[in-house]
């Protein structure tokens, strides 16, 4: 069980309200300071990340079942079938499973992540064939996870410790006003220079993401959709569209049966927990 | 204020939980449930469970206390009866609500948000008024009875005895496994009477699971059977896996036949010890027998212990007469030789702690009983020169540990065997390190470098005294899950090199191709690759996975 402290609120008070009302007030009677400015943009975008990311927080833990479309050059479409559990930690990154149903061949395998917000992350495989789990390298962040559009990186758990922030801009996107801010990878293994998100300014929900490779090009852009409310807070896409700019391939990420406080806790979270796992 | 409180128990070592009061019970009215909203103080530990005669929803707060009359919620137009407290332990609150025959209840709580205080939420769904799909297409997920029990039992709350608590069962039995075409290719002519140039053979894995009680108990079972054109010792069938576990809280306990794998190194398993070699399947040893135990595993905060009884012994498999990749002559399996007068009866144990500890993962282990790795014994007695497997009686005490620091791993595996023929020690120890995206690509690559000691020497019963193992991995990250390893063990006595070459991938969404060749080269006489010198080989494997 977790509590908010008073302390945390007086902080929050001061991220919130005290303190983009300072660099208000600040930035614009030295409207002229480039200098202010970039400090109050990033401050502005680190406030809507940590909006975004408090707005998610004591959902507990959640299920889902994936399916990844992925688009093959030659027009058809593979599909992966996937499990996931999340649990939420106090304090630190997530933690997940991932597990995999479809194709056949992989049945079974899992990867469980410690997400951490400082340091890397942890990373263990389980591969049923030879019933061994494994530690891996979390260093395999840019790697294309199973063959699509997406990286590992880009599906791990998004935590506001990752990147630093700047607000750029507001923006309509179809229909929804959104915050467009860009954040940079603080980790020197991310296969990015740089990311432009869409935050929507109603419910802080991720529209979109436009993902910069290393050469600093325009790599990929990540659309979601069909969001839905659960809880009567915490809101979770039914579809994320991953698009490759550079080679015109393109994956479809659904999302069914979300399931939130299912009971999940820390045990179901180990090396040995996801060798039990069907 | 609840923070403040609970920090300042936390510091004092006390035990003394925040006592929780229930403000208020709102509800609401839908067309397919009623739903309870208890605004409370602070967060809280629940039980939900049902009785019958009359139907009755049982909600138990720990640490809670009632601010107001129940008696006075407004329950008119609802299938809520009442609703009466009962003070069941000094520190618990018990809500009652009568309900109409047939009701289902769900749970769950919600922290605080805006205005809102911490709640917990309860929806009563009666019999005739909505349809069961319907219910989970509810935007609004909500933990089933079961769950909410789950929850509950994983945080107990005061115990409070009650009976037909209604857990709805679910049964997820599912089949999948494979058919594989497997045949190999040697390249030179045997170098034993009777032996094949070339084998085709087919094996069939097909798997069971089901779980039920929400995933708390589990059944699988799981057989293998081989038919090899050329060797008739190859042509076998095993149970893998036939066990039923169940899951309580921390502690797992295993009932029946499966296979366990312990350790981190890549060229050799050194302290994987549970399970006996298939060794007609793969010369690499990494194909098991199954092996019946009864296995607790519990999972405390500073580390997993596993405790095995293991009952009966499984021996190992060798290629008869016909087969490649034998001594000469065949093991004479069908005399198998033991220490112990108990023989494949003698029950053996094992213990097994592991823990992660941030970049380290270690295991420490030890096992007494017969050894899974035997002695070829010799005997003329008839004229004719015999091999038996002798299986004696070992205490053998193993660490692995492995060190994740970025994209290196280093890992070390070491035993020492207490036996009544020769104590010894053996290890392996090295790293693997991956280059991730080579040139930009999707492609990792891996260099692996192992070093194998054993005390023994010559007498070392896998050849494997003073080796040096290297390896690369290349691993495609593509739609087909290509990868490949190829991996030479050079032997610094001898100076022989065994090769492996192994690679797959996937041919759809069914098919998979595997291959491997596998070579030695400048062996001498007095080493057991010696035998399999002329068996250089390219083995086809086409699996079919359903």
């Amino acid at each position: 069980m977790t509590y908010r402290s008073t302390t945390n609120a007086a902080h929050d008070a001061w991220t919130f309200i005290l303190r983009p009302l300072l660099f208000a007030i600040l930035s614009s009677t030295l409207l002229h300071s480039t200098f202010t400015s970039a400090d109050a943009s990033a401050e502005r975008g680190l406030a809507i990340a940590t909006e975004a990311d408090k707005r998610d927080s004591g959902f507990g833990d959640t299920r889902v079942d994936l399916t990844m479309l992925i688009a093959t050059s030659n027009d058809q479409q593979i599909s992966r079938d996937m499990r996931q559990m999340n649990l939420e930690v106090e304090d630190d990154g997530d933690k997940s499973i991932m597990v995999f149903d479809r194709p056949r061949d992989l049945k079974g395998t899992a990867i469980l992540t410690f997400t951490h917000r400082a340091g890397s992350d942890e990373q263990w495989l389980y591969l049923p064939a030879l019933k061994r789990v494994k530690r891996i390298s979390s260093e395999d962040k840019s790697g294309p996870f199973m063959g699509s559009e997406f990286a590992f990186e880009d599906l791990s758990s998004q935590e506001v410790e990752k990147y630093t922030y700047t607000y750029l801009r507001d923006e309509t996107i179809d229909g929804e006003p959104c915050f467009v801010v860009e954040r940079v990878p603080t980790d020197k293994y991310s296969g990015y220079s740089r990311q432009v998100t869409w935050v929507d300014q109603k419910e802080y929900r991720l529209q979109r993401v436009d993902y910069y490779d290393r050469k600093n090009t325009l790599l990929k852009t990540m659309t979601a959709a069909d969001y839905q409310i659960f809880l009567d807070r915490y809101w979770r896409p039914g579809e994320l569209v991953m698009v490759n700019h550079q080679t015109g391939k393109s994956t479809t990420l659904r999302f069914r049966n979300y399931q939130f406080q299912t009971g999940l806790q820390d045990s179901d979270f180990t090396p040995n927990a996801i060798s039990r796992i069907r | 204020m609840m923070a403040v409180l609970s920090n300042v128990a936390d510091v004092h070592g006390s035990t003394i939980a925040p006592q929780i009061t229930v403000e208020d019970i709102r509800v609401g009215l839908s067309p397919e449930k009623t739903r309870l909203v208890f605004d409370l103080s602070g967060p809280i530990d629940y039980r939900l469970s049902m009785m019958q005669n009359p139907t009755r929803v049982l909600v138990e707060l720990a640490h809670s206390e009632s601010r107001f009359d129940p008696a006075t919620v407004h329950l008119s137009g609802t299938p809520i009866q009442s609703i009466y407290t009962q003070d069941e332990a000094p520190d618990a609150l018990r809500f009652v609500i009568e309900v109409e025959p047939g009701t289902d209840a769900h749970a769950f709580t919600l922290k605080p948000f805006a205005d809102r205080a911490d709640r917990l939420v309860l929806d009563l769904y009666s019999a005739n008024a909505i349809p069961a799909q319907m219910k989970q297409t509810d935007s609004h997920q909500t933990a089933t009875l079961a769950e909410a029990g789950k929850a509950a039992k994983r945080n107990p709350p005061p115990p409070v005895t009650s009976s037909g608590v209604a857990a709805p069962r679910e049964y997820n039995g599912e089949w999948s496994g494979y058919l594989s075409f497997d045949s190999r290719l040697f390249f030179e002519s045997p170098k034993y009477p009777d032996q094949k140039d070339q084998d085709f053979s087919v094996a069939f894995k097909p798997e069971y699971y089901v779980d039920w009680s929400d995933g708390e108990q589990q059944f699988g079972f799981s057989p293998f059977f081989r038919y090899d054109t050329a060797d008739d010792q190859r042509t076998h069938a095993d149970v893998r896996e036939l066990y039923w576990q169940m899951e309580h809280d921390r502690l797992i306990t295993k009932l029946g036949v499966d296979v366990v794998f312990w350790g981190v190194a890549e060229s050799q398993h050194l302290v994987d010890i549970i399970n006996q070699t298939d060794l007609v399947e793969n010369i690499d040893g990494e194909e098991k027998l199954g092996q019946p135990m009864i296995n607790l595993d519990y999972l405390s905060d500073w580390g997993s212990v596993q405790f095995y009884v293991l009952p009966y012994f499984r021996e190992r498999t060798f290629p008869g007469k016909h087969g490649r990749l034998r001594t000469e002559p065949a093991v004479d399996t069908r005399n198998p030789q033991y220490e112990s007068g108990s023989k494949e009866k003698h029950v053996d144990f094992a213990l097994r702690w592991s823990h992660n500890v941030g970049d380290w993962d270690l295991g420490l282990a030890h096992f007494t009983g017969t050894t899974r790795e035997p002695y070829l014994q010799p005997d003329v007695s008839d004229g004719r020169l015999k091999l038996y497997p002798f299986y004696f009686q070992i205490d053998q005490t193993s660490v692995d540990a492995q060190a994740t620091k970025g994209a290196w791993l280093w890992k070390l595996e070491a035993i020492y065997n207490e036996n009544n023929l020769q104590d010894y020690y053996a290890y392996v120890g090295g790293f693997e390190h991956t280059n991730f995206g080579v040139a930009d690509s999707p492609v990792d690559l891996g260099v692996l470098l192992e070093y194998h000691y054993d005390e023994r020497g010559d007498e070392a019963t896998n050849g494997l005294q003073s080796d040096l193992y290297l390896g690369l991995r290349v691993t495609g990250n593509d739609l087909a899950s290509s990868m490949a390893l190829v991996g030479f063990i050079y032997d610094t006595d001898t100076h022989s090199v065994f090769g492996n070459i192994e690679a797959s991938r996937r041919l759809n969404e069914n098919w998979t191709l595997g291959l491997e060749l596998r070579f030695t080269s400048n062996t001498s006489e007095e080493e057991n690759l010696y035998y399999i010198e002329s068996d250089d080989y390219l083995g086809f494997e086409l699996r079919r996975y359903f």
